[in-house]
């Protein structure tokens, strides 16, 4: 099951990374992508790290997410057929944190903001298509180096 | 170099940041926009600088970003975009092509929503860029281009851009990294499109799927979304092909894991994606085992013991943890898949359910997953051993956890799990989670506790009260369907009116009555009222109506103004309740609400008319007897279907739970209607009984219908049968066809690259079984990767012949090596030449060539019979026999490549598996063979004429049955001129 969307939003609610892979026809317009962030923070606030899974069944997705510090990264699938896929995306979300924490050396919500760029460049490497593409920490971190040494 | 670092956007973010209250930010945020637009917008936008474009756009994707995606930026900002485009510094570029992906909005026709955009269509623009990027010479280019294809991959995309995405997947020069992202590519311009494109290039496919075999992990990992969409959209068959190669891959990431490459290694596992992935593949190419060889079965089942041992391992990083329960989970999916006996699936819900203990909420959340997901495999009835054992510890959890996702999947477990036996335990607990439960889980609990009590329910009353204590409980959270199915039920079983009118008052009278029960109320009582006179009087049932008028809702009133009139009705000497009746449906005239309004109007003038004979028979037929419900599809289930497979089983199942009711209804006759409740004459046809059984006809004529929409394998494999081409066969493969019908062993075929050499092989227990032993010997120095074969032209619905492909090639092939495989055949009956299926055969030459051979399978009727000894006297006896009661004879003269002799036609006939008849007749050769299939046997008598010296031969073939000597003849026909014709090449 591809990934419908990721975001990553501070604990205020506040969005600091969002890639829609747009797998939907039409695709969501952008205030209904702003609903949505409003609406996933509602319910991640609400919920509580010990007495909760990783796991919403929310509508029409199945969104898994982890809190990093002041963080949250959220991922979301098809509810529809996505049957035992929840710890790998989980794992998949640990892999995207741990490259940002080397290409920023120890990340923090900060780099998130002046860095962007760089984060959306990550993102490209380990997704397409909503499918995770590429799972070698090495692979994108040297793809990532190759990138900054372009221009 | 490194891109410099863009100040004035730092400069910006921190300006933002440091600004203390709400409006200060918007001020910055106004004046930056204008800002940008005064410079987007003069004249000297032309001289703007890339590094100054870039750090414009990049603030605006700042502003969109963090500050509120609401923002919409009026103002022309798109052609800049497009300059960024086209730049020729990376940095820039992939800017550019970041601000489509998140500025733009795709989700109306672009021209409308892209402001300022000077004329002509925006997407064309994009995707003119895009294709360009895609053919430029520098990867880094190709590569932007792809990401974006795989972003925004629409219809207008994939209709220009689509065959040049695949040519950067197909061509084997392009890098790894070009390779997964131009599958993943072209995966989001098959879902944009369909999959159309693909049934106009068949040849693309086997392509896609030769790329499974990649060496890079990443391309096989993106590779495998794409055959999996192929797959399921197009059929299995294809890529059924490919279970011995992800078997492989699979072997080799689970068995041989110390190989993989360190930088595939997940804190000490090796690729849990990939792993995972293939999984979900295999699963998904193997809806039985007859697709799959012997020996990848056995190496997928020692990957599965593999995994499970490996799962016993103590981890201690959290993630890590969590990489390796997901490969657990996957493997044991598969491995139901692997072995489908109920025993395997029972023993593997026991393991999981030792996983619902765990302290850690994910593993149980998907511990519970997985059990739906088993539980809904196992047969119901066995299901009952599992639950008498786990039962308590799931409500056990349902009770206990805070989290809403493990408490629904708990519910639905239990759903699956109930049963006649336990369904009322089960409900009685569910009740007591219900009372302790918010809105939402509420509505979900009902529906379940509903649907159950009506499958289960032991007796008729017993579902009354629980279906009346639940509305109770529930109340407002409870979804209409509940209580609109009670109604239906009810009206439809005269048995339980009485009871449930009695019972319905009681509700009502409480102080804290539910409206959902006044609704319901509104309409039994309203409508069977006189059943239960001798009870409530009808006075007495008007003044509780007309009190609890007050205190419910407009829709529930607009109902109860219905039931004041049946009362009215029913009420037919009753005077002073008449008049009490017209009097409160007066007051209502001026309501507030139109709807009552009108509707007590309607039935002031109904019941004022009444008086006239016509008015009496309009009143009459106005307020006859409600019909008996028709309508079969259960809502309730219905909505249950959304969430739950189970449910969604039933009701594509065609409804197994209103058969079982039907036939209940039949036995006890309590529910569903068989009679009919009305005895009036002119009210509507009642369900009679064939009605009934019409409708479920209809039902599981739509059920199937569905089904085979979903891709059930059988059906697809025949459907791709028929509607993919058939692809021409090698040229050159009939010397070898030809050669395999006079010798058993020879070259089969052979061409720069390859040489197949083939001995077929008859059974010697069984005269219906050959075997083809094929060896494929590389004749290049190079090795030959991703060997598979498969069979197509195949016919798998009722095969006169069966093959079985024995054993499979090994993959690689070292220079200069050889492989061998086998494929057994058994004769189930009388085939036709254009019947034999074709032997395919794929690999991957030295360094990417990739190539197909597609060869007829030398099969022959002449491989199934067996000599038989004849003296002449029987012979004869014989072909007269079967002159007299077939009275055919195929006869053909054939011209042969070398003259024919004695000595020839006896080795022929040898071939033929025919034994000679010793005769001493000059100029004929009689033999005679014995055919047979898995089902019968047929004798075969041949006559030669021979013209010594001569190179034609005549002949005539008698055989018992008019197909097998017809056969025969095309047999030898083909054989022959084939020979006549390669002879003189």
């Amino acid at each position: 099951m591809p990934l419908q969307f990721l975001l990553c939003m501070n604990l205020q609610g506040k969005p600091r990374l969002m890639k829609h892979f747009n797998l939907t026809t039409p695709p969501l317009s952008h205030s209904s992508k702003h609903q949505l962030q409003v609406e996933i923070y509602r319910l991640l606030s609400s919920r509580e790290h010990k007495q909760h899974s990783n796991f919403i069944e929310w509508k029409d997705l199945k969104i898994i997410y982890k809190r990093y510090a002041g963080l949250y990264f959220i991922c979301a699938i098809d509810l529809d057929g996505s049957q035992d896929e929840e710890l790998i995306y989980l794992s998949t979300i640990h892999l995207l944190v741990e490259i940002l924490d080397e290409v920023f050396e120890n990340v923090c919500e900060l780099d998130l903001i002046f860095g962007g760029e760089k984060c959306y460049a990550v993102i490209d490497e380990v997704f397409s298509a909503g499918e995770v593409m590429e799972c070698s920490k090495a692979k994108v971190l040297q793809r990532v180096k190759e990138i900054e040494l372009l221009d | 170099m490194p891109a410099a670092p863009m100040k004035g956007l730092h400069q910006f973010i921190s300006d933002l940041r440091g600004a203390t209250t709400k409006e200060d930010q918007d001020r910055r945020i106004a004046h930056e926009i204008h800002n940008i637009q005064t410079q987007f917008n003069s004249n000297h936008a032309k001289s703007l600088t890339g590094y100054q474009r870039k750090k414009y756009i990049a603030k605006l994707i700042y502003i969109y970003i963090n500050q509120s995606s609401n923002y919409s930026f009026e103002f022309n900002y798109i052609n800049q975009i497009l300059t960024l485009l086209s730049s020729s510094t990376y940095s820039e570029k992939s800017m550019g092509y970041l601000a489509i992906s998140l500025l733009i909005d795709f989700s109306e026709s672009s021209e409308s929503k892209v402001p300022g955009s000077t004329g002509g269509d925006f997407s064309t623009l994009i995707v003119n860029s895009v294709k360009k990027d895609l053919n430029s010479h520098d990867v880094n280019d190709n590569l932007l281009a792809l990401s974006c294809v795989a972003t925004l991959g629409n219809q207008t995309f994939s209709d220009v851009l689509i065959e040049d995405v695949f040519q950067i997947l197909r061509s084997p020069t392009s890098t790894p990294d070009l390779k997964k992202r131009s599958s993943l590519a072209f995966l989001k311009l098959l879902k944009a499109s369909g999959v159309d494109i693909l049934e106009s290039h068949p040849q693309w496919i086997p392509r896609i799927l030769t790329l499974l075999d990649d060496e890079n992990q990443a391309v096989v990992l993106s590779v495998i979304p794409l055959v999996e969409f192929i797959a399921a959209e197009m059929g299995l068959v294809q890529a059924q092909t490919m279970i011995p190669i992800l078997t492989n891959k699979l072997k080799f990431l689970i068995i041989e894991a110390h190989k993989v490459p360190q930088e595939y290694v997940f804190g000490g596992l090796s690729n849990p994606w990939l792993i995972i992935k293939i999984c979900k593949l295999l699963e998904l190419l193997l809806p039985d085992l007859s697709v799959i060889d012997q020996s990848s079965l056995r190496t997928l089942r020692e990957c599965v013991a593999r995994v499970i041992e490996i799962s016993q391992n103590k981890f201690k990083d959290y993630s890590v943890k969590n990489a390796a329960n997901a490969i657990l989970f996957g493997v044991i999916s598969l491995a139901n898949n692997l072995d489908p006996s109920t025993e395997a699936l029972i023993s593997s819900f026991e393991a999981i359910t030792g996983l619902l203990s765990s302290n850690d909420l994910n593993t149980r959340y998907l511990a519970l997953n997985s059990l739906i997901t088993l539980s809904c495999k196992i047969d119901s009835d066995k299901l009952q051993l599992v639950q008498e054992r786990h039962l308590l510890q799931i409500i056990q959890i349902v009770k206990e956890n805070h989290d809403i996702s493990i408490t629904r999947k708990s519910l639905d477990l239990i759903y699956i799990i109930t049963n006649v036996k336990s369904c009322e335990f089960i409900i009685s607990e569910l009740f007591k989670v219900l009372k302790r439960s918010d809105h939402t889980l509420r509505a979900e609990i009902a529906l379940k506790i509903s649907h159950l009590s009506e499958k289960y329910a032991t007796s008729a009353t017993w579902y009354v009260t629980t279906m009346l204590e639940l509305i109770d409980i529930a109340g407002p959270a409870l979804s209409d369907v509940i209580w609109e199915r009670v109604v239906q039920i009810v009206s439809n079983n005269e048995s339980l009116q009485k009871i449930t009118c009695v019972e319905l008052v009681k509700y009502i009278t409480k102080k804290n009555f539910q409206e959902t029960m006044v609704k319901i109320s509104a309409y039994l009582v309203g409508e069977f009222a006189p059943q239960i006179e001798d009870t409530v009087s009808l006075d007495s049932l008007f003044e509780l109506f007309s009190q609890l008028y007050y205190y419910v809702g407009n829709l529930t009133r607009a109902m109860l103004l219905t039931t004041f009139l049946k009362l009215y009705k029913h009420s037919k000497f009753s005077k002073p309740l008449k008049s009490k009746i017209i009097k409160l449906l007066r007051l209502e005239i001026n309501s507030p609400n139109s709807e009552l309004q009108q509707r007590s109007y309607e039935y002031l003038t109904l019941i004022s008319k009444s008086g006239t004979k016509e008015g009496e028979i309009l009143f009459e037929l106005v307020m006859d007897e409600m019909p008996v419900w028709e309508k079969e599809t259960n809502p309730i289930l219905l909505k249950l279907s959304k969430t739950n497979p189970r449910a969604k089983k039933e009701l594509t199942k065609g409804n197994d739970n209103l058969v079982d009711q039907q036939q209940q209804a039949i036995k006890e006759s309590q529910f569903i209607p068989t009679t009919s409740v009305s005895n009036s004459a002119n009210s509507p046809p009642s369900s009679s009984n064939g009605e009934l059984i019409k409708s479920m006809a209809q039902l599981n004529i739509q059920s199937t219908g569905r089904s085979s929409a979903n891709g059930s394998a059988a059906s697809n494999t025949t459907t791709s049968n028929t509607t993919t081409r058939e692809v021409p066969l090698t040229p050159n493969w009939e010397r070898g066809y030809h050669r395999l019908f006079e010798f058993n062993q020879g070259i089969f075929f052979e061409n720069s690259l390859i040489k197949i050499i083939l001995r077929t092989q008859k059974s010697s227990t069984k005269p219906e079984l050959i075997s083809l032993n094929f060896s494929l010997i590389s004749k290049i120095e190079q090795k030959i990767s991703s060997l598979i074969i498969g069979l197509s032209n195949y016919k798998t619905v009722q095969p006169p012949l069966l093959c079985d492909i024995a054993q499979i090639p090994e993959t690689d092939i070292a220079g200069f090596g050889k492989s061998s495989f086998r494929i057994d055949v058994a004769l189930r009956q009388i085939f036709e030449v254009s019947e034999t299926p074709n032997l395919k055969i794929q690999f991957k030459s030295g360094t990417g060539g990739f190539n197909t051979v597609l060869l007829k399978l030398p099969i022959f009727m002449k491989s199934f019979i067996a000599g038989t000894e004849l003296n002449f006297a029987m012979f004869l006896k014989r072909w007269k026999q079967i002159e007299e009661t077939l009275n055919h004879t195929s006869h053909i003269a054939l011209r042969s490549p070398a003259p024919v002799t004695f000595e020839y036609l006896a080795r022929l006939n040898e071939r033929l598996n025919c034994t000679i008849v010793p005769t001493n007749s000059e100029g004929f050769v009689f033999s005679a063979g014995i055919l047979k299939t898995s089902q019968e046997s047929f004798g075969v008598l041949l006559k030669w004429k021979v013209n010594a010296g001569a190179d034609d031969v005549e002949v005539w073939i008698r055989a018992t049955n008019v197909k097998v000597a017809e056969v025969t003849k095309l047999e030898l026909e083909a054989f022959f001129k084939g020979m006549v014709r390669l002879g003189s090449e």
